[in-house]
């Protein structure tokens, strides 16, 4: 129990106020509109296209999950507990295909893969699970690695003074133990591979997932409307049950070890070298490589009007979905740490958001806005509506995991609740809530599948370059997302700077 | 099974420029209960590791037996190590712990698990063979480490601060426990510790480290009463150093002559319970007492010097100390001087 988060705020009618403020925030700005699209949905009617539809995205997702978690533990297990030449980089390497507008990432593969680089394959279902791999490997990575590195370390040195060998001890004693945090990864990264809009229409060629399907509908004719909802209800349901089948099966799950063959487990120790190889080589030629592709294709004459146009566009969105969502979002966090009553079912409501396809989200914003506020404000909004559970998500989960001690010493040595929230809350989780604004940022820049569905006249960096490369306008398409990714990284890195300032 | 006899030869072991253990030779008979005790930080867990092999040394040679260990990975050398916080698999049962060892070498599950079943047995752990090591009590995670080292089948088992995590009571019978089974079944055992008292109750032989060093080994009745540094005096048990200068052989120490074959400024170095409280002697002021049950602690002052001095009765009333000229020992005024003599680090 997080006492002391219940009493920061209950002492204080300030601290009731708050919350509701957050509370209202949440349900008129986020959940509210999220979730209008149900509202809308007369008869339901199920279609072979959209079964097929689902099969293709369920599929899709499934294999690119299995292809993450089979590389990707290996990988994370090199980075967590080997020493080797260029780790440093290697390391940073991982992050970089998150930094790439995912409409950018479609083009690219698209190129690379397409008759413009290797020639090996068309657009189709091969192309898009390529595509997802890029932008989900590296959370599969980032979250087992983390899962190891907070793993005692004495446990793998204690299988190996006991005699197990070092794919004995890796079998038995750490995947048990990261399994936790390899399937929330995963997890992850298979609701995004379900969601992914935008990206993924540029390399679907004739396959159709459920969001290309949504847009399908909904672009096709006014009334196929029912359509598109009806495939977004059936779709989220089915997200979502899987969301909260799989999250109850976390933790550590008690283990039988059985007869163990230790000659075989030597033999496949030896194999270490030739599976942290095949990682790196993974890394390069299926992430790295492919996501980087357009950068061959770049040419300096098109940075032109439109596309600096639409860069300030995407910069003022994204600055203003990311500011309320930090306003609004610290104190709805707090709630949800603080244990209150009806904190569960926020945090619940705030996860199930996460996992709602853009297309979804976009639509269902659309019809929630239309015509009550001008077509600017209403981008701001579903964008807000978009990053403000990710943010929201990250900063209530260090906070629940914070040492409530901290906040009582402030307390007992004279600091009111709102004093010692300042001076000692804040400043721990400073990290995170960078991390969050600079996640929740490059969300809004490179989103494009919701936006899609709202935007009527105004253009953002990542609509340009669908429309361009629609066109077939690569170095144009190329061009913007160049000029996009150089932007949001000289942003980042100005934020990562001013951070490490002190408080 | 082979004797262990180790020798470590020569040992260092550095930390980028951070030196932890500088050339340090030991040698363990078989079947001896060994005590690696020092302040932290003094090298003795990063010797211990060197042992069991999680941790390469820089240059030197660790052997058991005559073979030599330096290049073998740990899952190679048979020998049982239990970790501070136990590292017990948290994922498996109390019988699955301790039959870890003898799965890994390929040992078929039925007597993997009558060995594992066995060792639970020694250490009364028996009935608890289901529970998780979170279902289990502090001291019973401790046995549970130690059955789970011993179900190897090794003679030799290392311990690194195994009662760190428990509470005073239970840390005591843990104790006469350990070196009761180290007995019994004729093992060598090196053990961590901090705690002096501790390595007087469990040890053959204390080593005493410090700053990657070894100071002095010896029996804990050789340590105790012929330390061979002011530290080792002062890190066994309390002491009070006073300092003297010997002329002819004679110097004044507490307002008497004492005698000894020296020259020059010397450290006199004598135990609280040395010191006698009493109506004849050095006049002396009270400063504070404290009645620990069996004995009393009294601070006193003596010309501007505070002492430590222990007595088995209620010496309140005391105004004089004396001493046994033959209970004081002597050090050379050490190069660094006294205060960074008695220093940890």
């Amino acid at each position: 129990m997080k006492q002391w988060l219940n009493r920061s705020s209950k002492d204080t009618r300030w601290g009731q106020a708050i919350d509701a403020v957050a509370l209202l925030f949440f349900v008129f700005f986020v959940l509210g509109p999220l979730f209008f699209v149900f509202s809308k949905a007369a008869n339901l009617e199920f279609s072979p296209a959209m079964q097929e539809a689902l099969v293709t995205s369920f599929g899709i997702a499934a294999a690119v999950t299995a292809i993450d978690l089979l590389m990707g533990i290996p990988m994370a297990w090199m980075l967590a507990r080997k020493r080797f030449p260029l780790k440093e980089l290697v390391d940073t390497l991982i992050d970089l295909p998150l930094i790439i507008p995912t409409s950018a990432l479609g083009l690219s593969i698209a190129l690379f893969w397409g008759s413009s680089g290797l020639g090996l394959l068309q657009p189709g279902i091969a192309m898009i699970v390529l595509l997802h791999i890029a932008f989900t490997f590296p959370y599969v990575v980032r979250t087992t690695q983390a899962a190891m590195l907070e793993l005692d370390g004495d446990l793998a040195r204690a299988a190996s003074t006991l005699g197990a060998s070092p794919f004995l001890a890796f079998r038995t004693v750490w995947l048990p133990l990261v399994r936790a945090g390899a399937v929330s990864g995963a997890l992850l990264a298979f609701t995004r591979s379900l969601g992914e809009t935008g990206a993924t229409m540029l390399v679907a060629g004739a396959a159709k997932t459920v969001p290309i399907l949504t847009v399908y509908y909904k672009n096709a004719a006014p009334s196929d409307l029912n359509a598109a909802l009806t495939l977004s209800a059936v779709f989220l349901i089915a997200s979502a049950l899987i969301f909260v089948l799989v999250r109850q099966q976390l933790g550590v799950k008690r283990m039988r070890l059985g007869q163990v063959n230790a000659q075989l487990e030597r033999r496949l120790s030896r194999l270490g070298q030739v599976s942290d190889g095949a990682s790196l080589l993974f890394l390069l030629a299926i992430v790295l490589l492919p996501s980087f592709y357009f950068l061959k294709f770049t040419d300096l004459n098109f940075f032109s009007g439109p596309s600096l146009q639409a860069i300030g566009i995407s910069f003022a969105v994204a600055g203003a979905a990311t500011a309320l969502s930090f306003v609004f979002g610290i104190p709805l966090a707090l709630f949800i740490a603080s244990n209150k009553r009806g904190s569960g079912l926020v945090k619940l409501l705030n996860e199930l958001s996460m996992i709602m396809p853009t297309v979804t989200i976009g639509l269902s914003l659309a019809l929630f806005w239309a015509g009550r506020a001008p077509e600017a404000v209403v981008l701001v909004l579903a964008h807000t509506a978009m990053i403000f559970p990710y943010f929201v998500g990250s900063v209530s989960e260090v906070l629940a995991e914070m040492d409530e001690n901290l906040t009582q010493v402030a307390r007992t040595l004279g600091a009111t609740p709102l004093h010692a929230f300042r001076t000692v809350v804040l400043p721990l989780i400073k990290p995170t809530l960078v991390a969050g604004l600079v996640v929740a940022f490059m969300r809004s820049v490179s989103e494009t599948g919701g936006t899609l569905a709202v935007s009527q006249n105004i253009q953002t960096v990542p609509i340009l370059i669908v429309n361009l490369s629609k066109a077939g306008q690569n170095a144009q398409a190329a061009s913007a997302a160049v000029l996009l990714l150089a932007l949001s990284i000289a942003l980042v890195l100005v934020l990562r700077w001013s951070s490490k300032k002190k408080w | 099974m082979q004797m262990p006899h180790i020798q470590i030869r020569n040992v260092s072991k550095y930390y980028g420029s951070v030196k932890a253990l500088h050339n340090v030779d030991l040698d363990i008979e078989d079947g001896e209960y060994v005590v690696l005790l020092g302040p932290s930080g003094c090298g003795k867990t990063t010797l211990l590791k060197i042992v069991a092999g999680t941790v390469e040394p820089s240059s030197g040679h660790v052997s058991l037996a005559g073979r030599d260990l330096t290049r073998l990975p740990p899952e190679d050398r048979g020998i049982g190590f239990v970790f501070q916080n136990y590292a017990l698999f948290p994922h498996l049962s109390a019988l699955e712990n301790a039959s870890y060892g003898r799965l890994a070498r390929g040992e078929a599950p039925e007597k993997a698990h009558r060995i594992g079943q066995e060792m639970l047995k020694l250490v009364h752990l028996a009935e608890r063979a289901d529970a998780i090591p979170k279902e289990l009590s502090g001291g019973m995670q401790q046995r549970l480490a130690i059955a789970r080292a011993l179900a190897t089948g090794s003679k030799l088992l290392l311990l690194d601060e195994p009662t760190n995590a428990l509470d005073a009571h239970i840390r005591t019978e843990l104790r006469e426990e350990l070196r009761r089974m180290a007995k019994q079944l004729g093992l060598t055992v090196v053990h961590v510790t901090h705690d002096q008292e501790e390595a007087m109750a469990l040890a053959d032989k204390i080593v005493i480290m410090r700053q990657g060093k070894i100071l002095q080994a010896g029996t804990p009745k050789e340590v105790y009463e012929h330390p061979a540094t002011p530290f080792v005096a002062n890190f066994l048990g309390e002491a009070n150093f006073l300092r003297v200068t010997f002329e002819d052989d004679r110097a004044q120490l507490l307002g008497r002559p004492v005698e000894a074959r020296l020259r020059g400024p010397h450290i006199a170095c004598i135990r609280p319970e040395s010191l006698r409280l009493d109506d004849k002697g050095a006049k002396i002021r009270i400063l504070g007492s404290r009645a620990f049950g069996p004995f009393y602690k009294y601070d006193v002052d003596y010309n501007g010097l505070s002492l430590r001095v222990r007595a088995t009765h209620d010496k309140s009333d005391a105004t004089h100390v004396s001493f046994d000229p033959a209970d004081v020992l002597y050090f050379s005024e050490p190069d660094e001087g006294l205060e960074k003599a008695l220093s940890a680090v």
